[in-house]
């Protein structure tokens, strides 16, 4: 015999990953650009991006055909505009986020993040000015995304920043009421995120990096529920260790590939090598979300006790796969129970299994935040607010890193279902506990103090 | 030089007797058993002043009891191949393919391989007895501006109602998920092919 069973097995080893690199983000230094001048500004900034990224897409485009992995999305992020745009008002400022809409739809990117602040510690007038201009910078943006660092756990938090952004994020949802309030879901606020985090939508080039560089971000939801299916198929009664070895495994498997992937585009486009991110983004196939993992693992609904579990035990084996599978995977990865782009989550709001307390317990077991949550148009700035900090204190508490991106939908109330374009799907607004009754607390203002 | 014989120990240290009796050199060998038969083929250099005939008989003569079949072909005797002046480079993929047996996927491969200009470097396979499996690899080496994500997706379209999967990884993902080190550190890729 030329060939026995073990032949068979080992090339069955050889099978295809379901894998798709959901981004690649090229980081570019702007610094440099800083004029006093509006015009100036923005026309270098412009042609920097260009210049920098006007290859990307096509590099993109021939390294996914070389390796046979599909890349889902391209993006650009630029040092903090915050720290290139100083001195400028609010309408200046609302120029400076169109350059970049300009710049990225050039390219042909889908996203470009650095409209960004950090307001941890206090709010500079520059930083207020960019607050303003959320409103009309979002709402008439398409690629634009912005992010503001509203506290770490080394600094506390700042309340005023976020009684501020609050009242902006509601403004914002407001000037873009004819799209449901879109332009809020491109709003993300950070906590213990230096805004440097390559991999989240407000993204921007933080500290401590070259001039140029890229990043690459793994949806790990298909590759974890493809292993789990076949591992359950082998043994319906498999533990709990043995099916977090088959995450790790899967998840080993498509880091190795996706660091490959970044690494050739990284050399084609003379760029560093930044970053490796495996996170549980649901990807465009149906049942490639993080609650179609939760069923597998055997609890039936997302929310149900021994959600947090089960959740703790996919990120973790989750980071132990990348870990050992790459130098530069960034520890950054994080669980993301996106209600608009999750067809299970979206499904368990419509039919009133998923409320809004447990999309919360649920962020505090592994996942990054509350994520693309719809809420009513008429809920108040403070309660908006104290959601808020409620996230970012936790996050503070437990050393870990927070992104919120909520949208109050302007016009609709608890229960009304609501609709984006570009979004995958339909969900439910859904209904708050104890509306305005924080109000007081969070008019007092101030700072939380760090945590010891 | 190919050698088909029966498969029972002792052969090679037979053919290898043979080979140096005549004072012939192996540069390249491929070996196989298929079902019952020991199959070979090599490539050899053998003194100036041998005889093909004479090199055959004695390989036979000596291989007698596994009753060897041999052939044998001069390169030097044999018109030129088609040599295309400038040669390309080519990336080499792994294709895999499995699934329950039917007649014509090897043949559907092969076809759409030709039609992008697809050389293939090596091909195993085998199907199982047991329950009518079968498993097929191939490497490949492709030529430049051919879609690896495109000729699977065609691949994958055509076979997937038959149950049968399947892959095509470039060796450079292989060697990311076989060697220990990460990548950046492992990149030592295949040279390629012309």
């Amino acid at each position: 015999m030329a060939h026995n069973d073990s032949f068979f097995s080992a090339l069955q080893q050889l099978r295809q990953l379901p894998l798709d690199v959901r981004t690649i983000t090229l980081g570019i230094n702007v610094s440099d650009c800083h004029n006093h001048s509006l015009h100036t500004l923005c026309e270098s900034l412009y042609q920097r991006i260009i210049s920098k990224a006007e290859r990307l897409t096509s590099v993109c485009g021939e390294v996914s055909s070389l390796f046979g992995v599909p890349i889902m999305q391209r993006r650009i992020v630029v040092t903090p505009i915050d720290r290139v745009a100083q001195g400028f008002v609010a309408t200046d400022l609302v120029n400076v986020a169109k350059t970049l809409e300009g710049a990225a739809a050039q390219v042909r990117v889908d996203r470009i993040g650095g409209y960004a602040a950090d307001v941890q510690h206090g709010i500079s007038s520059s930083a207020r000015e960019m607050i303003a201009s959320l409103p009309a910078a979002l709402s008439q943006t398409v690629r634009v995304r912005a992010a503001m660092h509203v506290g770490t756990t080394e600094s506390g938090v700042n309340m005023d920043a976020i009684a501020l952004l609050a009242d902006a994020l509601k403004q914002t949802a407001q000037a873009d009421s004819e799209r449901n309030g879109d332009a809020a879901a491109k709003l993300v606020i950070l906590a213990n995120n230096a805004t440097g985090h390559p991999h989240l939508t407000g993204a921007c080039l933080g500290d401590g990096w070259g001039d140029l560089v890229v990043h690459v971000g793994i949806g790990a939801a298909s590759l974890i529920r493809h292993a789990l299916v076949e591992r359950l198929a082998q043994d319906p009664k498999a533990p709990l260790h043995e099916l977090a070895a088959e995450i790790q495994t899967a998840v080993f498997q498509s880091t190795r590939t996706a660091e490959l992937v970044g690494r050739e585009i990284a050399s084609r486009l003379g760029a560093d090598f930044g970053s490796v991110d495996v996170s549980l983004a649901p990807t465009r196939r149906p049942d490639d979300s993080v609650a179609a993992l939760l069923t597998l693992l055997g609890i039936e609904q997302v929310g149900a006790p021994g959600t947090a579990t089960a959740l703790t035990l996919i990120l973790n084996a989750v980071r132990a796969g990348a870990a050992f599978a790459s130098c530069a995977a960034g520890g950054y990865s994080r669980i993301m129970l996106s209600v608009l782009e999750d067809s299970n989550l979206a499904a368990a709001t419509k039919s009133k299994e998923l409320t809004f307390d447990q999309l919360c317990m649920a962020a505090n077991a592994g996942s990054g935040g509350l994520d693309l949550v719809s809420l009513p148009g008429d809920t108040d700035v403070a309660t908006l607010a104290a959601i808020i900090s409620d996230q970012v204190s936790f996050a503070v508490l437990n050393h870990r890193p927070v992104a919120i991106r909520i949208i109050p939908v302007p016009g609709k109330r608890a229960g009304d279902g609501v609709t984006y374009a570009g979004m995958m799907n339909d969900a439910v607004i859904l209904p708050i506990r104890g509306t305005g009754l924080s109000k007081s607390f969070i008019e007092r203002g101030g700072r939380l103090p760090p945590v010891r | 030089m190919t050698v088909l014989a029966a498969n029972r120990v002792g052969i090679l240290a037979a053919l290898s007797n043979a080979l140096d009796e005549l004072g012939g050199n192996m540069l390249d060998v491929s070996q196989a058993v298929i079902q019952e038969f020991f199959t070979m083929i090599l490539a050899a250099e053998f003194p100036e002043e041998r005889d093909p005939e004479v090199i055959v008989d004695h390989i036979r003569a000596v291989c007698r009891p596994f009753g060897a079949e041999v052939a044998l072909k001069n390169p030097d005797d044999e018109p030129p191949f088609d040599l295309v002046e400038e040669p390309i480079p080519r990336q080499r993929y792994v294709l895999t393919a499995a699934g329950q047996d039917r007649p014509g996927v090897l043949r559907f491969i092969a076809h759409r391989l030709a039609q992008d200009d697809i050389m293939l470097l090596d091909l195993q396979g085998m199907r199982r007895e047991s329950d009518h499996s079968f498993l097929a690899s191939m490497e490949l080496a492709v030529p430049p501006g051919v879609d690896a994500l495109k000729l699977r997706n065609d691949l994958d379209n055509e076979f997937r109602a038959n149950g049968i999967t399947i892959a095509l990884q470039h060796r450079r993902v292989l060697a990311a998920l076989a060697h220990p080190e990460p990548v950046g550190f492992n990149t030592v890729s295949p040279p390629p092919v012309y």
